[in-house]
């Protein structure tokens, strides 16, 4: 590189510098997204990696890569849905071997999943949409979970969440809610 | 001969003035990169007055990523170059091809090294600006070595009770209480089943183990309620030897999941700046070990496909096997340490093993190509 670029280059820097400088205040607030451009690269990284730790028989783990890959990429609507799958559908499995206490709350957790990532994704639709979904895959078993008061619970809530769906715009939500609903 | 051979290593490297330049940009880019926003519920939002940790997590995750593309590039090119276009020269000057070639491999890796201290620099200089970081400085070090998978709850044929012995960092564990010494600790993270729903207690205890058994008079213990996700410290008991880890929840309550990636052994250190320094570690074997592999793979293929591999590699390098030698998952790991506000470990003998080793080819690979080059130039 000649003296003159590498001039104008540190110029540049210098000045930047001296703007970021000036903004310092703004720069020193929270946050978890310091990556930049690289973050959804990272966090891609982290979904490898949890698809691993679930191969080799380390669920918890995966939960921990899966929650970094959140950190690092919120908006990523399958994220969410990823990881609430694997706590509401891989961990609340009657084949997972928890009691169904534990199984109840791993579904708990699983929702709330949902709920925090409507907050974040840029389709909040689709994350009540697979609140319904997750709720719908526990009640059409032949020894569901047990989910609140009544045997139809689970159906009711599944209603709830795809009607919920339908109201942020979700295009098989009505359809969705109709279903469960008969299922009552 | 040598001296000279480095030099031209290190001009063909990453740029020196880079170091400079980061210094400058580092506190622009932090200022642009941040979004004011904490995720709820995420390792960032739990640790208040952490931004140091995120900054310095935010700024060598990004411009280390940028300075491995420019090093296996600058590598590929320099290589490509030393083999055509510069051997006519090069063969008046080496003694020996392997010499000559880890003459010039050296030269790129000081390059390297000396482009990332300026970038360690950087991030210092850049914290420094913002709100300094409180409490006292940890080391994190993997060693609580439990189940994939503590999940305690309430109900009582189910585990109201976890319990795993610490063993295998023997060393590191003995502790003897000092005035002047903080205390080391052990690192949990407790997340509610129930997210922000109703809270659960949970008691963690750490005992030394003494003819099998607990000893009760070396005993720690911390007894909290946990809503959402929360981090605790416990404070190591006094003694050697191994430690027994309890965790009980308490009797109403959610279930309790205990994070294995969040559970860890903490050491006192002397400063917070420690990090970029054990930063500048890793990646200057990650970005190094890739610029020198990169040297001989652009001497042997050209500077396109020599850079694809040498990418490739380090790709590879992010899986967990190759990941110990190559230390691209490593290079993650310790990132996410940093950015919880811990000092991460230093380099281990793997991945110096595995710096060595890439070297080492591309060394040879750089020789290999320069004798080769050599022996068309005397044929034609």
């Amino acid at each position: 590189m000649s003296k003159m670029r590498a001039v104008a280059v540190l110029g540049v820097a210098a000045g930047l510098f001296a703007m970021g400088l000036s903004q310092t205040e703004r720069a020193s607030r929270e946050t978890s997204s310091w990556l930049g451009p690289f973050a959804p690269i990272a966090a891609q990284v982290q979904w490898v990696r949890a698809e691993q730790a679930i191969q080799h028989g380390f669920p918890g783990r995966a939960i921990d890569f899966m929650e970094s890959a959140i950190d690092l990429n919120p908006k990523s609507g399958p994220g969410w849905m990823t990881l609430a799958n694997h706590l509401g559908l891989y961990l609340a499995s009657a084949e997972a071997g928890w009691t169904m206490e534990v199984r109840v709350a791993w579904l708990e957790s699983a929702l709330d999943v949902t709920h925090r990532g409507q907050k974040w994704a840029r389709h909040p639709e689709e994350l009540s949409f697979h609140r319904g979904m997750l709720l719908l895959s526990h009640a059409r078993l032949s020894e569901p979970l047990e989910w609140g008061d009544s045997p139809t619970a689970l159906w009711q809530d599944a209603a709830t969440a795809f009607s919920e769906a339908a109201e942020l715009g979700h295009i098989g939500g009505e359809a969705a809610q109709a279903f469960a609903l008969e299922q009552l | 001969m040598r001296g000279a051979l480095q030099r031209v290593g290190m001009g063909r490297g990453l740029p020196l003035w880079s170091g400079i330049t980061l210094c400058l940009l580092l506190p622009a880019w932090a200022f642009w990169s941040s979004t004011g926003e904490t995720m709820p519920g995420s390792i960032a939002g739990l640790d208040a007055g952490n931004t140091p940790g995120l900054l310095r997590q935010g700024l060598w995750g990004s411009i280390g990523s940028f300075m491995l593309i420019a090093a296996t590039w600058k590598g590929s090119r320099a290589g490509h170059l030393f083999a055509n276009r510069d051997r006519s020269w090069l063969s008046t000057r080496l003694d020996s091809a392997v010499g000559g070639a880890f003459a010039l491999v050296v030269g790129g890796v000081f390059a390297a090294a000396i482009a990332l201290l300026g970038l360690a620099a950087g991030v210092e200089f850049a914290s420094a600006l913002g709100p300094a970081q409180v409490g006292q400085a940890f080391g994190k070090e993997h060693a609580l070595h439990g189940q994939s998978l503590v999940l305690v709850s309430a109900t009582p044929d189910n585990a109201m009770e976890a319990a795993w012995i610490v063993g295998d960092a023997k060393e590191r564990l003995d502790y003897v209480a000092s005035k002047d010494v903080p205390a080391p600790q052990l690192s949990f993270m407790p997340t509610s089943l129930a997210g922000d729903g109703p809270s659960a207690l949970i008691t963690i205890s750490a005992a030394r183990i003494a003819d099998g058994k607990a000893v009760a008079e070396q005993t720690t213990s911390l007894t909290v309620r946990v809503r959402g996700t929360r981090r605790v410290l416990l404070p190591i008991p006094e003694g050697s030897g191994q430690l027994l880890i309890t965790v009980r929840h308490g009797e109403d309550g959610p279930p309790l999941r205990l994070s294995g990636e969040h559970s860890a052994l903490l050491l006192p250190r002397a400063s917070h700046h420690l990090a970029s320094l054990a930063l500048w570690q890793h990646a200057f074997l990650w970005i190094a070990g890739a610029g020198a592999i990169a040297l001989g793979l652009g001497a042997r293929l050209g500077a396109g496909l020599g850079m694809s591999l040498a990418l490739a590699i380090q790709v590879a390098g992010l899986g967990p096997a190759a990941g110990t030698y190559l230390g691209g998952s490593v290079w993650l790991d310790v990132l996410a340490t940093a950015g919880q506000g811990f000092v991460p470990s230093s380099w281990t003998a793997p991945l110096v093993m595995g710096f060595g080793l890439q070297v080492v080819i591309g060394t040879l690979l750089l020789a290999s190509a320069l004798r080769i080059q050599a022996g068309k130039g005397r044929a034609s």
